[in-house]
C-alpha cells in the first residue's frame, strides 16, 4: 500500500515537474531575457523628467510588446548598447538599420525603400543635423510596431494622417477638413492619405523635380486616382477632368515644361480641397476671381462665367459642343467629298487620255483659234 | 507702285494675249499671295502642332520652333503677317483700277451656280458641254470668298485668344471657350480645303500639273487659260469690261 502510495506521489510529482518544465519552455525566450528589463520598465508610470522639463515615459507595456511584429526580439536586440542592468547611462536612440539592412542574418525585411529614406527630405534633414527630423520610430512607433496592413499600426492607411500630423500639425488640420480627409474619416478606403501623394520613404520637397508633388509631376500623381473611371464614378467625380486639363492651355504648357502654368494644386490647393459647391472651395464660383487672380492679376467674375474643365465632345458643353460637332461634320464631309472629287477627276483624265490621246489639247487649240 | 499694281488698261492684256500668254496677276497681287501663303503655312504648322501636341511630329515641330513660347511667337508673328497681307489687298483695291476690276469679276453671280454644276458634270462625268467661265471660275470665286470669310473668323477669334486675360476682363469665359473651339475646328476645316482643294486645283487639276505658273510669273499660257476658263471660246473678262 505504502509502496503503491509512494509510487502514486512520484508519478504525480513527475507529472507536475513535466508540467512546470513544459510551461517554462513555452514562455518565449524573449520574455525570459526581458524579465530583468521589465522589472523597471514594466511598471506603469515609470518615467523620467528630462533637463528640458519634458516628461519621458519609460514604461513599456509587455502585452503590447508581445503583440508587435518584434515579439520574438529581445530588448537588447534593439537596445544593443545596454550591457548591464541597471544601465548606468541613458541608452542611445535605437538604430533600426542594425537589422534592416540588405543581407541581414535575422531575416528582417529589407527593401530598397528603406534606403530611399536617406535621400528623402526627412533623411536629408537628419543628415544636416536637424533635431526635429523624423526617424523610423517616429512614424512606425517603437514598442508596438505593426505591419502597415494592421489597422492598429501607426502607418496603416487610416492612421497615416495622424502620424504625419504629429509634426505637420497645420497641414493635418487642413487635411482633416478637406474632401479627402472627410472621406477617410468616413472609412472610405480610396481616400488618399499623405503618403498616397507624397510617397513614403522617398518623400521629397515639392521643389525637388523628382518629387511626386512637384509642379512637373503632380498631374500624374493626382491622375493615379482621378483619371480612373472605376474610382471616380463611386464619388460622382468626373474622371475626364484629367484629360480636359491636359488639353487646356495650362495642361499643354505644363506638359512642355512651363511649370509656371497652373497645375491641379494651383487651383484646387494642396490640402484644402473641397467640392466645387462648397463655399470654402478655391474653385467655388465666388472664389474663382481670387484663385485665378493669384496668377492672372485683375481676374474678375467673368472668369467664373463658364466651365473650367470643359469637354467640347460632351453635350453639356452647350454651344461649344455644337460648334465642335458642326465643324467636325463639315470637315469630314468636305474631306470625303474632295477626295471623291479628286479620284473622279483623275479617273476621268486617265480615261480621256486612253480613249483619245491628247484629245483635250487638240480640242482646246482648235476652239481657241 | 504703278508697275506693281498694273496699269489697269485692257490693252495690256490684249497685247499679251496675242503674244500667247494671259496677264493674270499683278506683281502686287503676287506679293500679297506670297506673303499670305507663307503666313498661312506657318499658322497651319504652328497651330496643328498645338492642337496635336501629344503626337511625335507635333512635338518635333514645337521643338523646332524653340518650345512652346517659340511656337506662340511664330503663330502670332504669322498672324500679323496675314493681317499685313490683308492690308496690302485693301490698298491694292483702293489705288488700282486693275484690282478694282478684278474685285468686280470675283463678285458671285447667279450664273455661277449653274456653270459650276455644268463644269462638274463635264469634268467628272464627262457629259454635256464645257461651261463658258469668265475671268474667275465659280470655284475660284468660292475660294476667294472662303479665304476672306475664313481669315475674318480666324482673325477675330485669334485676336480674342491672343491675350485671354484681357478678353476675360470684357467677355464671360464661355465666349473664350467658344472662340477657342471655333478657332481650332475651323483651322482643321481650312487645312483640308487648302490641301485637297486649292493645292489640287492649282497643281494638278485642269492641266495645271506641275503647277499653274501665274502665282510666280503673273501670267499663264493662252491655251491653259482657254482650257480652264473658256473652253467653249469665251473671252475671259466679263462683257461689261470688254
Amino acid at each position: 500500500m505504502t509502496r503503491s502510495r509512494a509510487h502514486s506521489v512520484a508519478w504525480k510529482a513527475g507529472l507536475a515537474l513535466w508540467g512546470v518544465i513544459g510551461f517554462l519552455s513555452s514562455v518565449p525566450a524573449r520574455a525570459q531575457d526581458d524579465i530583468r528589463c521589465l522589472t523597471c520598465h514594466g511598471k506603469p508610470g515609470f518615467e523620467k523628467i528630462l533637463p528640458s522639463g519634458k516628461r519621458l515615459e519609460l514604461f513599456v507595456d509587455p502585452m503590447r510588446l508581445r503583440l508587435s511584429i518584434h515579439k520574438e526580439r529581445k530588448c537588447v536586440d534593439c537596445h544593443a548598447d545596454v550591457t548591464e542592468v541597471p544601465h548606468p547611462s541613458i541608452p542611445e536612440k535605437v538604430n533600426c538599420g542594425r537589422c534592416h539592412f540588405l543581407g541581414n542574418e535575422v531575416g528582417a525585411p529589407q527593401l530598397e525603400r528603406y534606403a530611399e529614406y536617406k535621400n528623402s527630405a526627412h533623411g536629408k534633414a537628419l543628415a544636416e543635423g536637424n533635431p526635429k527630423a523624423p526617424v523610423c520610430q517616429d512614424c512606425h512607433g517603437d514598442h508596438f510596431i505593426l505591419p502597415g496592413s494592421d489597422s492598429r499600426s501607426q502607418v496603416s492607411h487610416r492612421n497615416i494622417p495622424q502620424t504625419c500630423g504629429e509634426c505637420h500639425l497645420e497641414i493635418y488640420a487642413q487635411y482633416q477638413e478637406s474632401v479627402h480627409g472627410q472621406a477617410l474619416a468616413k472609412g472610405v478606403k480610396d481616400a488618399p492619405v499623405c503618403t498616397d501623394c507624397h510617397g513614403e520613404h522617398n518623400i521629397l520637397k515639392p521643389q525637388d523635380k523628382t518629387s511626386t508633388v512637384n509642379p512637373g509631376t503632380i498631374v500624374n500623381t493626382c491622375s493615379r486616382c482621378h483619371a480612373k473611371v472605376v474610382i471616380m464614378e463611386k464619388y460622382g467625380v468626373k474622371a475626364e477632368q484629367v484629360a480636359t486639363y491636359r488639353e487646356s492651355f495650362h495642361g499643354i504648357a505644363n506638359e512642355f515644361g512651363m511649370l509656371k502654368a497652373a497645375n491641379c494644386a494651383s487651383c484646387h490647393t494642396a490640402h484644402q480641397i473641397f467640392p466645387e459647391q462648397d463655399p470654402r472651395s478655391s474653385v467655388n464660383s465666388r472664389n474663382i476671381p481670387y484663385t485665378c487672380g493669384k496668377c492672372h492679376p485683375g481676374a474678375n467674375a467673368n472668369f467664373a462665367k463658364g466651365r473650367i474643365h470643359l469637354n467640347p465632345k460632351d453635350k453639356s458643353a452647350g454651344i461649344v459642343y455644337w460648334i465642335a460637332l458642326g465643324f467636325k461634320i463639315l470637315t469630314l464631309s468636305t474631306l470625303i467629298g474632295l477626295l471623291i472629287h479628286i479620284l473622279l477627276d483623275l479617273y476621268r483624265r486617265v480615261k480621256n487620255r486612253k480613249q483619245a490621246p491628247r484629245h483635250d489639247e487638240a480640242e482646246v487649240v482648235e476652239k481657241s483659234q | 507702285m504703278k508697275t506693281m499694281l498694273g496699269s489697269g488698261k485692257v490693252d495690256d492684256m490684249t497685247s499679251q494675249r496675242s503674244s500667247g500668254s494671259i496677264d493674270r496677276l499683278t506683281l502686287w497681287q503676287r506679293w500679297e499671295h506670297g506673303l499670305m501663303a507663307l503666313c498661312v503655312l506657318l499658322l497651319i504648322l504652328s497651330g496643328l502642332a498645338l492642337a496635336y501636341h501629344e503626337q511625335f511630329w507635333a512635338q518635333f515641330l514645337i521643338r523646332l520652333m524653340g518650345g512652346l513660347p517659340g511656337r506662340h511667337l511664330v503663330h502670332r508673328f504669322a498672324a500679323v503677317g496675314l493681317l499685313i497681307a490683308g492690308l496690302l489687298h485693301l490698298t491694292g483695291l483702293l489705288f488700282s483700277d486693275r484690282h478694282k476690276r478684278d474685285f468686280h469679276e470675283v463678285v458671285p453671280r447667279f450664273s455661277d451656280f449653274s456653270q459650276a454644276w455644268q463644269g462638274l458634270k463635264f469634268s467628272i462625268l464627262g457629259t454635256g458641254e464645257a461651261p463658258q467661265y469668265e475671268w474667275f471660275t465659280p470655284m475660284q470665286k468660292l475660294q476667294y470668298w472662303g479665304v476672306l470669310i475664313g481669315c475674318l473668323v480666324m482673325g477675330i477669334s485669334g485676336s480674342l485668344l491672343w491675350n485671354p486675360v484681357v478678353t476675360l476682363n470684357i467677355f464671360p469665359k464661355w465666349i473664350l471657350d467658344f472662340m477657342l473651339v471655333l478657332h481650332a475646328t475651323e483651322a482643321q476645316f481650312i487645312f483640308v480645303l487648302f490641301i485637297l482643294w486649292h493645292l489640287y486645283d492649282v497643281h494638278v487639276a485642269g492641266g495645271n500639273f506641275p503647277m499653274n505658273p501665274a502665282w510666280l510669273t503673273g501670267t499663264m499660257s493662252k491655251e491653259l487659260f482657254a482650257r480652264q476658263h473658256a473652253a467653249g471660246g469665251g473671252t475671259g473678262r466679263s462683257k461689261e469690261d470688254e
